[in-house]
């Protein structure tokens, strides 16, 4: 162990000489182009005051040291100074020196807090002392008042986290069966292993590919982009890379790509449409990556790797068939089997179902607004769902269910080519620039492709493209849109490169290294000139959700942008309107008699009153284990709550796929999967019941 | 295809309906107003010309250069009428005159955006050839409105001056109220057919993308507006007994009907099933040579024929409705020609 920490100490001073001898010139050269840069295109552009630079100063301490588990209170004081005045008399001279204070102070810091992991992690947790940590939900850091006070953090947060080690099921035995001498028997590997991942933490910065100094410029320049706004972003050229990834054109893969997300995870950053990972319908932008598990050997621990390092292993490694195991924005953790395949970049990668009951309807899910590989108005999804829908019609289809939920957004021209695919002509929305120049969206086809009875499907993580889609089709009085309140991002974004002044892009984008800033540059609005920021669409028809509430999607940002209106006329031609107060009490009296639905709105009620109350946990094995007992249980419930297999329906294939997906075993398999899915959801039952009412109102 | 401008007939008649001729004393008055009148005399000849020449021309330069004669005249006029002394220190007569030179004018020139908001149009419009033609119909409206305010004034001036107005009936008004005739039974029959043939384009266009989207909605809209047509069709009345411009139409419009209802869905069906046949051959090729059961290889045989027997089902059809296509539309051609050829009277 000892010559270990060495090693690695050696690395750090390696380091902080490096950085010494490294000037500032890059970093700050790079910071004056971006506040300029977001000055110039920024939708509102944030006066950088005495206000604005304090808040971007705590954003960027708390972004560093989220829980004050680095700096102490006496650390802080001593950059106060900085606090008001970074942008003082519009000169960012002083932002650039708090940032090299800053980055001299955290990695001597975190040297510090090297010794002091190391010297906790020596010697054996004492058990017997009473000690507890509080959860109270989010709140902004308070830091330690001294050494001696951080230490005693330091102690608590490894013992919990020793004991969550301990208390994970292994392969051969369940720790929650095991009694405490048991248990304490494995005491010295969860140290090691704490260890690791703590180093693991500690490389991911001072030995970050674009080096430690630079590391701490991005967090700062994304602390300053996103106090313009959380969707505006600052992206180093390897950020860049993923955040603008070309659909992979490998020969074998599992077609997803990682990112790094708010608080240090990693997450996933990109599906390729059509690869393994989106065909599996159980992964989506944003999933946290906990473990991955190939074929053979033990499961390795995700968390405090860096985002390239997963891509790294997930890329190089020789296996064909992994096991990765998610966080869901919703808080769910499942683990996926995903088998590395070809990816056709010709294949269509939307697949139709008739789902075959009292009617006879169609079901198409699309996680995602991709267009197409070569340029941003080629055929992309929305071309996929019109195949689908020409496939599906074949089949004599009533209804069709189109299922948006978990969808993150992507392509805008994406998203208008998919709404128009169900109305006639007309304006979808608008978009407002910040010099409140409003310009029409409108579908991009006169005629319609599907006339018939339409339900879509969304929750609280549709958001974006998938918002505009669901808003259109309800101003049209076109679709029943059933679930729960959508997540409400009502803003569109531009990727410039950094140092753009816009006159050749072409060059710009073909130079290396070159960072970039994705920047908010319009709102969108609604044809009735609602804009639904921040508010989402609330649905036609609402389904309890478990996690409703719990995360507030654009609600929860301090910096998002305010909704407003634009007052413009606009010509377009509702249909007649759609009984939805009707269907929605019918649904409603189908989901109070529901035993699943019933118990979800307990569940989810319970949770959101705990989620206001302090829980104190006790860092004992015994008490411990309860914990993780009624947690497991809850997960266990919730689970098996979710997988009731409809009683209504069967899930059929279209005729047109069917031969497609008997020639290869890979696909009979995710096919088989697919089709389990859906009679295992019993939102998409309801949604299924919903539309069969539809059908019989309009027949009417 | 024959282009002809729609703008002309309906404002050429317009004027010629406004344009009065005065019977009474040699008055100051009188003289007054048949300055004015000369004006629109010299752009009613210049009408009729370009009008003729549209109807009998061959030559496509020459219909634009009367075309700009005419616009070079009304400009003239508007500036003369423009320069004439007030009367008696009234300028409304003169006033109405000129602010009716000047739409018709900019009508003729289609500069729509001095007269409409061109931004509102665009955005009530489905393509540029929608917005096109809501613009003319509003322009023209604007014109109405501007003539009816001229007469009015016109009729004032009269009154106040004791001056009979009578209608004018010479020889060229009443050629090129004929002609407005023939021009209006053809605009209406033009504009049933240029919809389904702007739409046809359109599914054409997508067809050659093989954008499934965009050729579904375009099918859909064909469909809906060659029935539309076809309706509206069995409402025009012959004009003088003459059906042939109706009857080219709707065989037109039969094609269009025929090629969206029925013949569209085999060409995406077969996109589609070339799209299958290559995840087929994919997984095919997948499979190493020595694994490859009899059923594997019968299997995609069977495939390889069944495309091969759909491709050339594709290529028929599609040779079949390119000619019944060409037929249709060279038969729309000749018969509108035609039609203006005989109906419309001829210069001189």
């Amino acid at each position: 162990m000892a010559p270990k920490n060495g090693c690695i100490l050696l690395l750090l001073g390696i380091s902080i000489s490096c950085f010494a001898a490294m000037a500032q010139e890059v970093p700050c050269r790079q910071m004056t182009m971006l506040v300029n840069m977001l000055e110039k295109y920024h939708y509102k552009p944030v006066e950088l005051n005495q206000t604005t630079s304090a808040e971007i100063f705590d954003d960027f301490i708390e972004r560093l040291d989220p829980y004050g588990n680095i700096f102490i209170s006496g650390d802080i004081k001593a950059l106060e100074p900085y606090k008001n005045n970074l942008f003082i008399m519009h000169s960012d001279e002083k932002a650039c020196s708090f940032l090299k204070s800053i980055t001299e102070l955290y990695l001597r810091k975190l040297q510090k807090t090297d010794t002091l992991v190391s010297s906790i992690l020596e010697h054996p947790f004492d058990f017997d002392v009473n000690d507890s940590i509080v959860f109270t939900g989010h709140s902004q850091a308070n830091f330690a008042a001294n050494d001696g006070e951080l230490k005693k953090r330091w102690v608590r947060r490894l013992k919990y986290k020793a004991l969550n080690i301990l208390c994970t099921p292994a392969e051969e035995a369940d720790p929650i069966a095991l009694d405490n001498k048991q248990l304490l028997l494995k005491e010295a590997g969860a140290r090691k292993k704490l260890m690791s991942q703590w180093r693991r933490f500690l490389q991911r910065m001072t030995e970050h590919p674009s080096g430690y100094e630079m590391f701490m410029a991005e967090q700062f320049f994304n602390t300053i982009a996103n106090r313009y706004d959380p969707h505006t972003l600052y992206l180093s050229a390897a950020g860049k890379e993923r955040f603008l990834l070309p659909i992979s054109k490998e020969a074998r893969a599992f077609g997803l790509s990682c990112t790094e997300g708010k608080n240090g995870e990693v997450e996933i950053g990109y599906l390729t449409p059509g690869g393994p990972a989106w065909k599996s319908n159980q992964l989506h932008r944003g999933d946290v990556l906990l473990q991955l598990k190939w074929p053979e050997g033990e499961a390795l621990d995700l968390s405090y790797s860096s985002d390239s390092e997963v891509d790294e292993i997930i890329n190089n490694s020789g296996y064909d068939k992994m096991w990765l195991t998610v966080k869901k924005a919703n808080g769910m953790v499942s683990t996926v089997a995903l088998v590395r395949e070809t990816i056709d970049v010709e294949e269509n990668i939307i697949a139709g179902y008739i789902l075959k009951g009292e009617k006879r309807v169609g079901y198409i899910s699309l996680p995602g607004f991709y267009t197409s590989r070569d340029d941003q108005v080629g055929l992309g999804c929305a071309n996929d769902v019109a195949k689908e829908i020409f496939k599906l019609q074949k089949e004599n289809i009533e209804g069709l269910i189109l299922d948006l939920r978990y969808n993150g957004g992507g392509s805008l021209h994406e998203a208008i080519g998919l709404a128009g695919i169900f109305i006639d002509q007309g304006p979808l929305c608008m978009a407002k620039d910040r010099y409140q120049n409003v310009r029409l969206m409108k579908d991009l086809n006169r005629g319609t492709v599907f006339n018939g009875p339409l339900v879509v499907m969304v929750n609280g993580f549709s958001a974006s493209a998938s918002e505009l889609v669901a808003a259109g089709l309800r101003d049209y009085n076109r679709a029943l849109i059933v679930g729960s309140n959508t997540f409400g991002k009502a803003i569109a974004q531009v990727t410039f490169p950094l140092d753009s002044d816009l006159t050749s892009l072409h060059n710009l984008l073909n130079q290396k290294n070159r960072a970039f800033v994705n920047i908010t540059v319009e709102q969108l609005y609604r044809v009735n000139g609602i804009s639904h920021q921040k508010t989402g669409i609330a649905p036609d028809i609402e389904l309890p959700e478990l996690f409703t509430n719990l995360d507030d999607g654009e609600t929860s940002e301090p910096y998002a942008i305010l909704p407003d209106r634009v007052d413009k006329k606009v010509y377009y031609t509702p249909l007649p309107e759609l009984p939805a107060t009707l269907l929605a009490e019918k649904s409603r009296s189908r989901t109070e008699q529901h035993d699943v639905f019933t118990k979800i709105k307990q569940l989810s009620d319970s949770l959101r009153t705990a989620r206001k109350q302090k829980e104190i946990l006790v860092l004992k094995p015994a008490a411990f284990s309860t914990y993780v007992k009624k947690d497991r249980e809850l997960k266990a419930f919730t689970a098996r709550l979710m997988k009731a297999p409809a009683a209504n329906y069967s899930v059929l294939a279209t005729r047109f796929d069917e031969a497609v997906i008997k020639s290869n075993n890979f696909r009979k398999e995710m096919n088989a999967v697919l089709m389990k899915k859906l009679t295992d959801d019993i939102y998409i039952e309801e949604a299924y019941s919903i539309l069969t009412d539809l059908i019989d109102t309009q027949k009417k | 295809m024959r282009h002809l401008k729609l703008s002309s007939a309906g404002v050429i008649f317009l004027l010629f309906v406004l344009t009065p001729s005065l019977v009474a004393q040699k008055s100051k008055a009188l003289m007054y107003m048949e300055k004015i009148n000369r004006e629109m005399d010299a752009i009613t000849a210049d009408s009729w010309e370009y009008t003729s020449e549209v109807a009998h021309g061959k030559n496509a330069r020459k219909v634009e250069t009367k075309r700009r004669e005419l616009v070079r005249t009304s400009k003239m006029a508007m500036e003369k009428v423009g320069r004439m002394d007030a009367f008696e220190g009234s300028t409304q007569f003169r006033d109405s005159m000129v602010s009716y030179l000047r739409i018709h004018y900019l009508v003729l020139n289609e500069d729509y955006e001095k007269i409409l908001n061109m931004e509102e149009i665009a955005e009530q419009s489905y393509d540029r050839m929608e917005a096109y033609l809501l613009a003319k119909e509003l322009a023209d409206d604007k014109l109405d409105e501007a003539g009816e305010r001229m007469q009015e004034q016109q009729k004032q001036f009269a009154a106040a001056n004791n001056i009979n107005l009578l209608t004018s009936t010479d020889k060229v008004t009443i050629k090129l109220e004929k002609a407005g005739e023939v021009m209006k039974h053809y605009n209406v029959v033009y504009l049933i057919f240029f919809k389904c043939f702007k739409q046809e384009a359109y599914l054409i266009d997508a067809s050659n993308k093989k954008d499934i989207n965009a050729m579904e909605q375009n099918k859909n809209a064909l469909i809906s507006a060659s029935e539309e047509g076809l309706d509206k069709l069995k409402g025009v009345p012959a004009y003088k007994g003459d059906k042939s411009l109706v009857y080219a139409c709707k065989s037109c419009l039969d094609f269009y009907h025929q090629e969206a209802s029925v013949k569209m869905d085999g060409v995406i069906d077969f996109y589609l099933q070339d799209e299958n046949f290559k995840k087929l051959k994919a997984s095919f090729d997948l499979k190493p040579q020595k694994e490859r059961t009899n059923a594997d290889v019968s299997e995609y045989n069977d495939a390889v024929k069944e495309l091969n027997r759909k491709l050339n089902a594709f290529n028929k059809q599609n040779d079949g409705m390119n000619k019944a296509r060409t037929g249709a539309l060279n038969d729309w051609d000749r018969t509108a020609k035609n039609f203006l050829d005989k109906h419309i009277p001829k210069y001189k």
